[in-house]
């Protein structure tokens, strides 16, 4: 399998036209597939972050995660969210795309938990509905305020991992967890796990088309759900097939059950800067944070 | 059921990283003893295999789908533990590459999703399938652990999303999620009890009939290394009532850190606040009158009987909470030896 990069959604997340569970399915697979193929350009650009260490990277996206986790103030969660942007500009990564993934991707989760919390929170009414049989719908301050803190604190995070993923090979950010001590093991059993996903993907997809253009008619929803629990079966013995045919190519490839992984990063005074910055940053807009009344 | 960045505390997510780090621990460890390296790619396999898992819409009946989680079946084929590492890493994967779930939640989502679900599940499943039993049984079996597993990771994701308002508010306003127990957990069942538990509970089954017709062979080797190690289970639920009692003692601590800061604020900010909060509280308590411990304290420890008191109040229902845990578990174990003294009577 060629190198594939991250993608900026979760897969099953995109939107598929209404209509069958097998065009749902297929739909979401192949998008997750696709948008990983076109990632990898990002990934390419010559920007600031593509050409920061992959390390320095990773600790600094953390450090502004943990930042705007901490804040307890509109405002500040919005600088955040403002330097991800200046930073997706530096990187040359479309901006509207960025932006318009961001906020029309994951958070409509937040949208549907946000809208309802309008109403529901007790606080002082800024605007109210005409009562209606003893009840009535009252936009409360509060209710406001706490929306708007979540949807700001959410997009931010997600802009945070976006920035992350998309200017990232797979392979340099698997490497850089090393510096958070995360295990070779795991290390490995990702990198596997991530390249074979494809592998499934794309099998699965072919099953799914298969059965389709062997299909004629309609197919009771017992008959489709037995056919996915035959499709999981046969995928858990194309897994194990798979898995010792891996271990296979890993013996006859002299792996005697010692993991070495090789770090070839060498951190510049750019990367220095720029960790510096993102620390400076959010250490500053904390203290921000924390005076404000 | 994955929670993204955002809507849980920073506090929150410590805690549960701290929950996880023993138990992913613990699974490594069981995972050596268990296999060899050969579980290296098997391991790393079948951790994709539960995020391809995750993309099947399953038909569910009133014409919408829903998709399953997929680690109730993993734990059956592989075994618990290394259904744990498996659907750990699977979550990783979404967190870190797909952006689905959180990063600073990933140890919230995997203590649900990676540890609860398929521990529980597969407890259940072990439970009702018995030592030699017909096909048709273990596939219910199967489909019943995968209903269960579903629904205690959902009721996990609901109550760590309540708690959030009632421990992380300033002045009323939310910090992070902004509904408390009353609506999450009943959101969180109803959408689990239905349509996601369905969609498990059908993935579970179907498979289980699949694998058993397809591979029986694979159920050999379970029945044998399972039959052995009776005690294996009640081990595998200690773990699980360890893992609780880390979270009671930690989460109180959680309590008192926003506490520490809300003095900093000064008097006026704390005068506001408390002169705020019983409004809210019985507004909330009408609101929910069927939670036998509304706004997850007693009666008369609300915010009338100050931050000490509301605190007491807490862990109380903390207590409960984990003891209810703690003889369900003991039932299910003696249940477990009962039936394991009658096999030996038997054989």
């Amino acid at each position: 399998m060629t190198e594939l990069a991250a993608t900026q959604h979760p897969a099953h997340k995109s939107r598929p036209a209404p209509g069958a569970f097998v065009a749902r399915t297929v739909t979401g697979i192949t998008g997750a597939l696709e948008r990983n193929v076109f990632s990898v350009e990002n990934a390419r650009l010559p920007g600031v972050l593509q050409q920061t260490d992959p390390r320095v990277k990773l600790v600094s996206i953390l450090i502004l995660l943990a930042a705007t986790s901490l804040a307890r103030h509109l405002l500040v969660v919005i600088a955040v969210y403002l330097a991800s942007l200046l930073l997706a500009r530096l990187s040359r990564l479309h901006l509207p795309t960025f932006a318009r993934g961001v906020w029309l991707g994951i958070p409509l989760l937040g949208a549907v938990v946000a809208i309802p919390s309008l109403f529901l929170l007790p606080g002082h009414t800024l605007i109210a509905t005409p009562e209606f049989g003893g009840m009535r719908l009252a936009v409360t301050d509060s209710g406001v305020s706490s929306a708007a803190m979540l949807l700001a604190r959410v997009g931010t995070s997600v802009s945070l991992g976006a920035l992350l993923i998309l200017t990232t090979r797979w392979a340099d950010l698997l490497k850089a967890l090393q510096v958070l001590h995360v295990p070779a093991v795991f290390i490995v059993v990702l990198g596997i796990t991530y390249r074979y996903l494809f592998l499934l993907l794309h099998t699965t997809n072919n099953m799914f088309l298969s059965r389709t253009s062997r299909t004629v008619g309609q197919t009771s929803g017992f008959e489709q759900r037995r056919w996915i629990g035959a499709l999981t079966g046969t995928l858990v013995g194309k897994s194990l097939k798979m898995s010792d045919d891996v271990y296979q190519a890993m013996l006859s490839r002299g792996f005697a059950g010692e993991i070495r992984t090789f770090a070839s990063f060498r951190a510049r005074d750019q990367d220095r800067l720029f960790l510096g910055l993102a620390a400076v940053f959010a250490a500053g807009i904390l203290l921000v944070d924390r005076s404000m009344m | 059921m994955h929670i993204p960045d955002g809507y849980l505390s920073p506090e929150t997510c410590v805690v549960f990283y701290g929950a996880a780090v023993p138990i992913w621990y613990k699974a490594s460890q069981r995972m050596k003893k268990l296999l060899n390296t050969r579980s290296l790619p098997l391991v790393s396999i079948f951790a994709a295999f539960a995020f391809t898992i995750q993309m099947l819409n399953i038909p569910i009946p009133g014409g919408t789908t829903a998709h399953a989680v997929g680690g109730t079946l993993m734990a059956i084929v592989l075994g618990p533990w290394p259904a744990v590492i498996g659907m750990s890493v699977a979550l990783a994967i979404q967190a870190i590459f797909f952006g689905d779930g959180g990063i600073t939640a990933l140890g919230a989502n995997s203590f649900n999703m990676a540890i609860a679900l398929p521990l529980t599940g597969y407890l259940v499943y072990r439970l009702l399938s018995g030592n030699a039993p017909s096909p048709r049984r273990r596939a219910v079996a199967a489909a019943i652990g995968g209903y269960v597993g579903i629904n205690v990771a959902g009721l996990l994701t609901g109550i760590e999303l309540g708690v959030q308002p009632l421990l992380w508010s300033e002045g009323g306003r939310a910090l992070y999620n902004p509904y408390g127990l009353e609506t999450t957990v009943p959101a969180m069942m109803l959408v689990h009890l239905t349509l996601a538990g369905f969609a498990e509970a059908a993935l579970t089954g179907l498979a289980t009939a699949y694998l058993l017709r397809a591979h029986p062979t694979l159920f050999v080797v379970e029945a044998a290394t399972v039959l052995k190690t009776g005690r294996h289970l009640g081990r595998m639920g200690w773990a699980l009532v360890g893992a609780l009692g880390v979270l009671v003692v930690l989460t109180p601590l959680g309590l008192l850190a926003p506490g520490g800061a809300d003095f900093e604020w000064g008097t006026e900010e704390l005068r506001q606040m408390v002169g705020y909060v019983p409004g809210g509280l019985a507004r909330l308590r009408e609101f929910w009158r069927l939670a036998p411990l509304p706004d997850y304290g007693l009666p008369g420890f609300g915010a009338e009987a100050g931050f000490l008191g509301q605190a007491f109040g807490y862990i109380l229902s903390a207590i409960v909470g984990v003891g209810l845990i703690f003889v369900s578990m003991m039932a299910i174990r003696i249940l477990l030896v009962r039936r394991g003294q009658a096999i030996e009577e038997r054989s």
